[in-house]
């Protein structure tokens, strides 16, 4: 009796894990199927094509229109957030940790309030100051506006972490004269390297998936990947082959940075946070 | 704590940089659109002060009352699937057992797909002709159809794809959540023959409030502020049937030209998520 009750569970759980991988898996796998799909109808369901062939990502990486250029405008937008808001986010940080008044508390909490606002509302305005200031159509620009996604989270992240490092090792190097600003790039920073890694994940995802501000904010030549990707569907001949390519290799970039990240990624998302 | 020496003015230096940005960024912008949801603003004609003759007209518009109702129902359904998935997920997972971490890089994977590629690729799922839905739906004796150019399925179609591609990121806090809580009360609750459901109603849940709110919070401001799937998927046709506030404001402000009117729609977007956020605070805050 109790081995059938057993077997009957076991059983379940192992349907809810293949419906829950299918379900996380087919989008990926139909587009593996697709991108190696040659002439004639694309795959009617989860089955090898009929004609396969390499044409499909040869023409996305070699020819004329090729992905790299708006990769690499991602990678660079991306990277230059993540530095723009780890220079100005880990001393404010630092400092709403260490030091609390009344003015500072507010205006942590104000940073609160700037997460929670809509994007859209500020895109006109934003627009205007990058068309008046000549950065409309430049990476900087770009990145410039994405650090209204970044900042806030960053410093909510930041302080959490700074909050979790020990005080005593600082104000023993007080006492010996150091100054503050030494204390934080000799001491603190180290002491508080997985917060900093969360950060850099997540300004960079924040940064290198944006669209909204993409859209507005850049022109051809400095086009990210989220803007080309909408492109593609926006033209009336649209090249479902190409589409499957370019989504593959658009995963690159992340899972390469999550794999590098990926030991402090589940446990700094809520530390910040519960604090 | 102070300073040794008794100055703070050091920690007040520390926070030159971001007010600078949080100026030029955040309260720049904002008062600047406040200022133009009073005028009538387009590269043509040029600005004119119209007082609140735009929010008379963007608060009589079908169209917006109906969007930000839409949007407000978005935030529900992605918001309560995404914490039931995660749930069902983080309780799937959460022991280290064999096959468990392939397990949760697969459950993760969606969240590394840029959502502009999320978007385009379920688009293709949900293509007439060739997606995957239809040769499905066929297969099983059902009848394909339009489901992103027809008003009724293009909704809940790009719900969905909110579903599966947003998932992960409830999944991985819950995940946190749980590894985070004390095992003596599980263990105990397992001793004394807890059967796998008490364990959870009683256990695991109660504990897991704080962080839950957490989700929920983050989860439903993101929710709230969508643009990329219906930005791409539907482009809030057909006709203005799927807007939601993001897309609908982009649509007047920069195809059509609208600026002071997209400034007045920014504007009482601004208000409805303060409330929306004070709800969400003061609900979660009294548990």
């Amino acid at each position: 009796m109790k081995m059938n009750k057993r077997k009957a569970i076991l059983l379940a759980i192992s349907a809810i894990v293949f419906i829950v991988v299918i379900w996380s898996l087919f989008p990926l796998l139909y587009l593996f199927l697709i991108s190696f799909a040659g002439y004639g109808a694309l795959p009617a369901s989860l089955e090898l094509p009929k004609r396969l062939t390499l044409n499909n990502w040869k023409e996305v990486l070699f020819t004329q229109d090729t992905l790299w250029p708006y990769m690499l405008n991602s990678i660079i937008v991306a990277s230059t957030t993540v530095a723009i808001t780890l220079s100005i986010t880990i001393p404010a940080g630092y400092s709403f940790s260490r030091y609390k008044s009344k003015i500072t508390n507010a205006i942590f909490s104000s940073f609160l309030i700037f997460r929670m606002m809509p994007w859209i509302a500020f895109s006109i305005p934003i627009f205007f100051m990058m068309n008046k200031y000549n950065l409309l159509g430049t990476r900087i620009g770009l990145s410039l506006s994405h650090l209204i996604y970044t900042v806030p989270f960053a410093i909510w992240l930041m302080k959490g972490y700074f909050d979790m490092v020990d005080t005593q090792i600082e104000e023993a190097a007080i006492v010996d004269g150091a100054g503050r600003l030494y204390i934080l790039w000799k001491i603190t920073v180290p002491l508080a390297a997985p917060g900093i890694a969360v950060t850099v994940m997540f300004s960079f995802l924040f940064s290198y998936i944006e669209l909204l501000y993409a859209v507005l904010l850049t022109r051809r030549p400095t086009f990210t990947l989220p803007v080309r990707m909408s492109a593609y569907m926006a033209t009336h001949e649209i090249h479902w082959r190409s589409i499957a390519c370019a989504s593959i290799i658009s995963l690159i970039p992340m899972i390469v940075l999550f794999a590098f990240l990926q030991k402090h990624f589940a446990r700094g998302i809520t530390m910040g946070a519960i604090k | 704590m102070k300073d040794m020496s008794g100055h703070s003015y050091i920690f007040y230096f520390m926070l030159i940089p971001v007010l600078i940005v949080m100026a030029l960024f955040f309260i720049y912008p904002l008062f600047r659109v406040f200022y133009l949801s009073f005028f009538s603003y387009n590269p043509i004609f040029g600005k004119k002060y119209v007082g609140l003759q735009q929010y008379y007209e963007v608060l009589t518009d079908k169209v917006f009352i109906s969007t930000v109702i839409r949007n407000l129902v978005y935030v529900v359904a992605v918001v309560i699937a995404n914490l039931i998935i995660g749930m069902c997920y983080a309780l799937l997972t959460y022991k280290a057992a064999r096959g468990i971490k392939i397990l949760r890089v697969i459950l993760i994977l969606p969240i590394f797909f840029i959502p502009a590629v999320t978007a385009v690729t379920w688009s293709l799922l949900y293509n007439e002709q060739i997606g995957l839905i239809n040769h499905l739906l066929e297969f099983i004796g059902l009848s394909r159809r339009t489901w992103l150019a027809s008003a009724r399925t293009a909704f809940p179609a790009v719900i969905i794809t909110d579903i599966w591609g947003w998932t992960p990121f409830v999944y991985l806090i819950l995940l946190a959540g749980i590894q985070n809580l004390p095992v003596e009360p599980l263990e105990a609750a397992e001793i004394d023959g807890a059967s796998a459901f008490q364990r959870f109603k009683y256990v695991i849940l109660p504990m897991m409030k704080p962080i839950i709110a957490i989700a929920v919070i983050i989860k439903s401001m993101d929710a709230f502020r969508t643009f990329v799937f219906m930005w791409i998927m539907t482009g809030g046709g057909p006709g203005d049937s799927t807007h939601v506030l993001s897309t609908l404001i982009y649509d007047r402000a920069f195809n059509h030209f609208k600026f002071g009117l997209g400034s007045t729609m920014s504007v009482i977007t601004f208000f409805v998520a303060l409330i929306l956020s004070y709800i969400l605070l003061t609900v979660f805050k009294e548990r």
